[in-house]
């Protein structure tokens, strides 16, 4: 028996959106909001985009529009920034490269047709999700080797200091963590300060 | 004045000629009534039928053919959504109408499309809600192998989870498969031990399905069938006997008891012989070519652009009852009915939407209406089932 797989209750997710539309007022965008509507997302409409998309912004759907090729988004480069589909009406080098500069998953190209609107959704909604869990993976496993760092350092100097197999240290080091109800790296950093003061 | 040509896509040979002859004749009816009645801005409406026999790239080649040697750009046509897929790129490129009259998957928008069927929360819904309700929540799913009963499958494969409830089979068999795989298919069926039956089977196969089953020794009356896309022809072709109990909920039955539909059933049978047997597709058929014609004649314009303007948000007495067009999906508002199969082969009507149900092509979490698990007073045979098969 097969359970629901994950990628179709991401679906369901798509009408609890909060969209942003940046979009000039003009018939690309009257097609756009009329599809997101008969989808039935929530959405905001804005033009140009000022600062920043309003906190709980799920998605931004951007105009790479000439007028604004020139305007910097600084907002883009935050963690935790919206993912964005750029609505793309030129394919010239130079809007090309604000597209790539908006590290988008998908484009809805100008002009726009109401089918494929959904699926531009879905796929930015997956990827986006996808790239989150993996950025929080790569952090855990950055965290975890600099933790692995400081371990072998402090091991290091209480072999040095008590004259201590590898293991032996290490095992001095764990139990001394748990007497001291502390993450095992909180220790080995107390260690490694206490042996460069001595070394002072 | 010359009249207004309008092109009919219908198959009246190949797996789905059975639904798709019967709206042929519906598009001509309706037709004829509009042309006795002085036609459309003093023009006749002129049908020009052609036969794609059931193939669905005909249905594209068929229609380009109508827009380029005839200038024909008003079309009324397809079934299967293979069929209508191929029309729509035609359709757009130039700027032509197509009105599509039967029930589909959803999840589609074209500027260029009326679609006149029920979307999956118009029929789908109703029916899983009333089959889970009823029958039980061990479903075995068998369908043709297209896109419909797919997502047909997913919306009572959603539900059947919600409720704790499971799969006993899902298997989908090809448009021409022949009567030993609907066998092979029958045999897992019943040794599945399944409440229900969920069939999303077309045409042809419904019969070769239904054949297997009795030969199966499944006792329909504890195991019931259920299927949205069974409709009266389907049964025709079949046989009443074959398809005793069977349970669908469509916008229409031939049953319906209102004056709109006494009409059109007595013209319709003046016209093609006492013998003829109306369903779903029939009535979206016959309610899109009047609601054309209304169209014309509001917009003043034969022109597909005007007609398509014109067509937002008109309504209409059909046979089924008031239905309207919404002019921002383009899907219509209908009323949604749950029928049950009875032995002369027509439908007795278990529950009723209390009002017309709105269209929302693009729904994915879907949550049955209450009208549908509540059966309507004096169908005595129903409640008698309910213990069957009951969680």
């Amino acid at each position: 028996m097969t359970r629901p797989n994950v990628s179709q209750t991401i679906l369901k997710d798509i009408r609890a959106l909060r969209l942003l539309v940046v979009h000039p007022d003009d018939r690309d965008r009257e097609e756009l909001v009329d599809q997101l509507s008969r989808i039935g997302c929530v959405f905001s409409c804005q033009w140009p985009l000022l600062d920043a998309p309003p906190p709980g912004t799920d998605m931004v759907l951007l105009a790479v529009h000439p007028d604004t090729l020139s305007q910097p988004c600084p907002w883009l480069e935050k963690p935790g920034a919206p993912p964005v589909i750029p609505i793309v009406a030129f394919e010239n080098p130079i809007t090309l490269a604000a597209v790539l500069h908006l590290d988008a998953f998908t484009t809805i190209a100008s002009p726009v047709r109401p089918a494929g609107v959904l699926t531009a959704l879905a796929l930015t909604l997956h990827q986006s999700k996808q790239r989150r869990t993996r950025e929080h993976y790569i952090q855990r496993l950055e965290q975890k080797a600099a933790h692995q760092h400081l371990i072998q350092k402090a091991t290091r100097a209480l072999m040095d200091a008590r004259r201590l197999k590898e293991d032996e240290a290490y095992e001095l080091l764990r139990e001394k963590a748990m007497l001291q109800r502390e993450p095992i790296e909180q220790v080995a950093r107390q260690i490694i300060k206490a042996t460069e003061a001595l070394g002072i | 004045m010359e009249p207004i040509e309008i092109g009919v896509l219908f198959s009246s040979s190949g797996v789905t000629a059975a639904v798709e002859e019967t709206q042929r004749r519906a598009v001509l009816l309706a037709a004829e009534e509009i042309n006795e009645a002085g036609g459309v801005l003093g023009r006749e409406l002129a049908p020009v039928c052609v036969d794609p026999a059931s193939c669905p790239p005909r249905y594209g080649q068929l229609s380009e053919q109508l827009i380029f040697e005839r200038g024909i750009r008003l079309f009324l046509g397809c079934y299967m959504s293979s069929a209508r897929k191929a029309v729509i790129p035609l359709v757009e490129r130039h700027d032509a109408l197509l009105f599509y009259g039967a029930a589909y998957e959803g999840f589609e928008f074209s500027r260029n499309v009326f679609y006149g069927g029920a979307a999956p929360n118009q029929n789908i819904l109703p029916l899983a809600g009333h089959m889970l309700a009823r029958h039980g929540s061990r479903v075995a799913m068998v369908g043709s192998d297209y896109v419909c009963p797919y997502e047909a499958n997913r919306v009572m494969s959603d539900l059947i989870y919600e409720r704790g409830g499971s799969k006993a089979l899902e298997i989908y068999l090809p448009l021409d498969a022949t009567a030993p795989d609907y066998q092979a298919v029958a045999q897992a069926i019943r040794r599945s031990g399944a409440d229900f039956v969920y069939s999303t089977v077309v045409g042809e196969g419904m019969a070769l399905l239904h054949t297997a089953l009795a030969k199966a020794g499944l006792d329909r009356l504890k195991t019931p069938i259920a299927s949205h896309m069974c409709c009266e022809a389907d049964i025709e072709a079949m046989g009443a006997d074959l398809a005793e109990g069977l349970i669908t909920c469509a916008s229409y039955f031939e049953s319906v008891q209102t004056e709109a539909n006494q009409q059109a059933l007595r013209r319709y049978r003046q016209r093609f012989g006492a013998a003829a047997r109306s369903n779903a597709c029939w009535e979206a058929a016959y309610v899109q070519t009047h609601l054309l014609a209304k169209a014309i004649a509001a917009a003043g314009s034969a022109e597909p652009a005007h007609i398509a303007r014109a067509m937002a948000g008109l309504s209409l007495q059909a046979p089924q009852g008031l239905i309207r067009v919404d002019g921002h999906n383009h899907h219509t508002h209908l009323n949604a009915r749950i029928g049950r199969c009875n032995a002369l082969g027509s439908f007795d009507i278990l529950a009723q939407a209390p009002e017309p149900v709105t269209a929302d092509p693009y729904v994915m979490s879907h949550v049955p209406p209450d009208w549908a698990t509540v059966t309507a007073p004096g169908s005595g045979h129903a409640d008698a089932l309910l213990a069957v098969g009951a969680p």
